[in-house]
């Protein structure tokens, strides 16, 4: 046998650093192995998202363009939760994919500032089919179009999903488009008398679901509110009326006491206070508890993961204290950017111009998942009937709210700008809850009270960097929570 | 003592052997220097700077976010959390480790290796796993401890959803989730011990508690220290049983503050890696501080030793 010498074993070694160097080299720079995305400037258009349930639709989209043009999608679904760090690493290695969804928590008019997305050009049909619903500051900036709105601001998360036959036992009516709070009160104390199962899961783990239900909820108490866009987060949410924070308003301390009450009813599953919306969902599902607040993608999940469980599925709309309560939210944003590294200007283009076809809407409405722009088609699409149920509720009691960021742009220079304040709005309701907050009312106060510090410093802030934007920006007087906020209307 | 001199062990051609020195500690430098020294640095002159983490805008701030992380309760609520984990874990894991490393160093207990795997096996298992699966065993509504609570006619306990709770349920997981390297460092330090002190000791009729008290004990307490620094340190390091456990929740109670600096960077709403980056610079100097204490400590023990 052979007995290599000391040389040949030194010699070895430093070849197989320098070769594993080499590999390095290789893999940094090509990016076409592995996980390492290639660059943006050529090769395969590639496509961040978050969005799992759209694969069909859009793999049609992707097709039709691949079809007409010399190219392809390659697109990368990430986890809502690593979607906006995988951007923050993109973004400091110049590895930015041509379309992403804007999960950085940065308002798209910073995003323009910051010239990190660049326009596109939408075919004549498009531009037709989109121009009731492109907005200045959210979807257009100086003229210009950054993106389409796939999805309606009819929408929220907080529908009523129940079991239908528990809710009959339990001498609810599964036919009921509403219900009052006192009414579902009654129905879940009835079905968690029973002993069996319990009256309503919740996601308190889930401090961002939790801070969208009660801003339903306090609309469904009578709390106008505008709102920079669909989304819910504390910053954007302001009282119409004055343009200030109002957390602390009536409207949300009866949405709190209300949501208390089903805690001290002994109406919650116990485990809920450690379950995310997913594990909830799959306790509801499994029979754990009778009634679930969600949003309409409740029946794309059902249908894909729990799809024994579906057809004993219906659903009403948010309980409010009348049972006629509105809800609204501001102006959908577009989902999908189009980087300003991006190579494939007009490869995006063609493709956000697809976005806006009848087609892709009716595959989306497939999907079951967010309702799509034109809620009409969801008639016409494939889809379960509470899915279909859950758009004709959205039809009749989500309105679109008035929006700042509409009337002017520089608003979003201010969200950018401040802060988050914590405890947010989501960890105060798990406090009160919970028990660790005595005093609602001055802990929601306190909230508003920091929010509007913050935004003023930020207005501080970017009006000392030339933006001009000032409180009045933020006051609708001549709005009420029930009608629509229209384009005109600004 | 020229003889000594001249048969000492020693390079036989220096020059030669010192350069092959370098290269040999060259691999170590570079990664040390790519993987701590300059992490360390690029994070200090992040944590000046205002940086979202998205896009070329970074505007020097100086101080300010240290100024920002030093009036900031929840940076504080979550160093106080993360003290308390320390003060309570690391003396129990101490304590039930040695407890445990003399029952099994005993060569007549049977199936001693046996049960020296089982308790080591939770220290190779996944930490993320761990906390998982611990989130079904505590589950109020379904887990086996509160089925076991309920047969013995007690009532359920919210283990993790409950902030009065929670924090003791991540401190009983960790210390068991780690408890078997512990036991593995003491087993190592028992080892140390010369056996034919037992043995005069037993001759002497010294019994077991107090051969345990004059001879095990002061021969291992240049180990308490060392043990008791690595102990410490693994610790600090509970961010993955933290997140998976608990998130941080309910409404803080766990927040300890790796999972804080965690959130400023990437959870938040709106992300501030200067922020994040100042906060885990104060962490990394506390860290420091901690370790540099103990070993003051062990010099200060080992000093003693040596005089006596």
């Amino acid at each position: 046998m052979h007995t290599p010498s000391r040389r040949m074993v030194l010699g070895g070694s430093a070849a197989a650093v320098l070769a594993a160097l080499a590999a390095c080299s290789r893999s940094s720079t090509s990016g076409s192995s592995g996980s390492t995305p290639p660059p943006a400037s050529g090769g395969a258009l590639q496509w961040w998202d978050h969005f799992e349930p759209l694969e069909g639709a859009l793999q049609g989209i992707f097709d039709t363009w691949s079809s007409g043009a010399d190219g392809e999608v390659e697109r990368t679904v990430y986890n809502p939760n690593e979607m906006g760090q995988a951007l923050q690493l993109a973004l400091g290695s110049d590895q930015m994919p041509d379309v992403f969804s804007n999960l950085t928590g940065i308002p798209t008019p910073a995003l323009v500032a910051r010239g990190l997305i660049s326009p596109v050009t939408l075919g004549a049909d498009a531009q037709a089919s989109t121009s009731a619903s492109l907005f200045e500051g959210v979807h257009t900036f100086d003229g210009d179009v950054y993106s389409v709105p796939i999805f309606s601001h009819q929408q929220h998360s907080t529908l009523a999903w129940f079991d239908v036959e528990q809710l009959e036992r339990a001498g609810g009516d599964p036919e009921a488009a509403t219900q009052t709070w006192d009414e579902f009160r009654r129905i879940l104390r009835e079905i968690g008398a029973g002993g069996q199962t319990a009256g309503w899961a919740w996601n308190i783990a889930f401090d961002g679901r939790l801070q969208e239900q009660l801003v339903d909820l306090a609309q469904g108490a009578g709390q106008a509110l505008a709102l920079n866009t669909a989304g819910v987060n504390p910053a954007d949410i302001t009282d119409p009326s004055t343009g200030e924070y109002v957390f602390h308003g009536e409207g949300f301390l009866q949405a709190l006491e209300f949501l208390q009450s089903l805690v001290t009813d002994g109406a919650m599953l116990p485990a809920s206070t450690s379950l995310d919306a997913r594990e909830a969902r799959a306790r509801w599902a499994a029979g754990e508890a009778a009634v679930f607040f969600d949003g309409p993608w409740n029946s794309g999940v059902l249908a894909g993961q729990f799809a024994d469980f579906l057809p004993r599925v219906g659903v009403t709309n948010m309980p409010t204290p009348d049972g006629a309560g509105y809800s609204a939210r501001g102006p959908s944003s577009g989902q999908f950017w189009q980087s300003s590294t991006s190579g494939h200007g007009e490869g995006v283009s063609a493709l956000f111009s697809l976005l806006a076809t009848p087609e892709f809407a009716q595959a989306l409405a497939g999907n079951m998942d967010q309702p799509p722009a034109d809620l009409s088609v969801v008639a016409g699409a494939d889809v379960d009937p509470t899915y279909s149920r859950a758009i004709e509720i959205f039809s009749d009691w989500c309105r679109l709210a008035p929006s700042p960021l509409v009337r002017n742009p520089g608003v979003g220079a201010v969200i950018a700008e401040m802060e988050e304040i914590r405890p947010n709005l989501g960890e105060i309701v798990q406090g009160c809850v919970g028990g660790d907050i005595d005093d609602p009312q001055t802990a929601l106060k306190t909230f508003s009270d920091a929010l509007a510090a913050e935004r003023d410093r930020a207005i501080d802030v970017v009006v000392a960097a030339g933006t001009e934007v000032s409180l009045d920006d933020w006051v609708f007087t001549d709005y009420e929570l029930g009608t629509d906020y229209s384009a005109d209307r600004y | 003592m020229a003889a000594t001199i001249a048969h000492a062990p020693g390079p036989p051609r220096g020059r030669r052997v010192s350069r092959w020195v370098y290269v040999f500690v060259l691999p170590t430098l570079v990664l040390f220097g790519m993987y701590t020294i300059w992490p360390s640095v690029s994070s200090i002159f992040y944590s000046m700077l205002e940086w979202r983490g998205l896009g070329v805008d970074r505007t020097f701030t100086g101080l300010a976010n240290y100024e920002r992380a030093f009036s900031d309760p929840l940076f504080w609520g979550s160093v106080r959390v993360t003290v308390l984990v320390i003060v309570v874990t690391v003396p129990i894991r101490l304590a039930a480790a040695l407890l445990l490393a003399i029952m099994l160093n005993n060569p007549r207990l049977p199936l001693a290796r046996l049960l020296r795997t089982a308790f080591f096996i939770p220290v190779v298992a996944t930490t993320a796993i761990v906390g998982i699966v611990m989130g079904f065993v505590l589950d109020p509504s379904s887990g086996p401890v509160n089925a076991a609570l309920e047969l013995v006619g007690m009532p359920a306990v919210d283990f993790l959803g409950s902030s009065d709770t929670a924090l003791s349920s991540v401190m009983v997981v960790h210390v068991w989730k780690w408890l078997g390297i512990t036991m593995i460092y003491w087993l190592a330090a028992l080892q140390t011990v010369p056996v034919d002190l037992y043995e005069a000791a037993a001759i002497d009729g010294a019994g077991a508690w107090r051969r345990f008290t004059h001879i095990t004990m002061p021969l291992l307490v240049p180990f308490v220290v060392i043990i008791g620094m690595l102990t410490v340190v693994e610790t600090m390091q509970i961010f993955d049983l933290v997140l998976t456990m608990t998130g941080g929740g309910p409404f803080f109670s766990t927040l300890v503050t790796e999972v804080y600096i965690y959130q400023q960077a990437f959870a938040a709403s709106n992300p501030n890696l200067g922020y994040a980056a100042a906060l885990g610079v104060l962490f990394g100097v506390f860290t420091v501080l901690v370790v540099g204490v103990m070993l003051l400590l062990v010099r200060l023990v080992r000093g003693k030793g040596a005089d006596a």
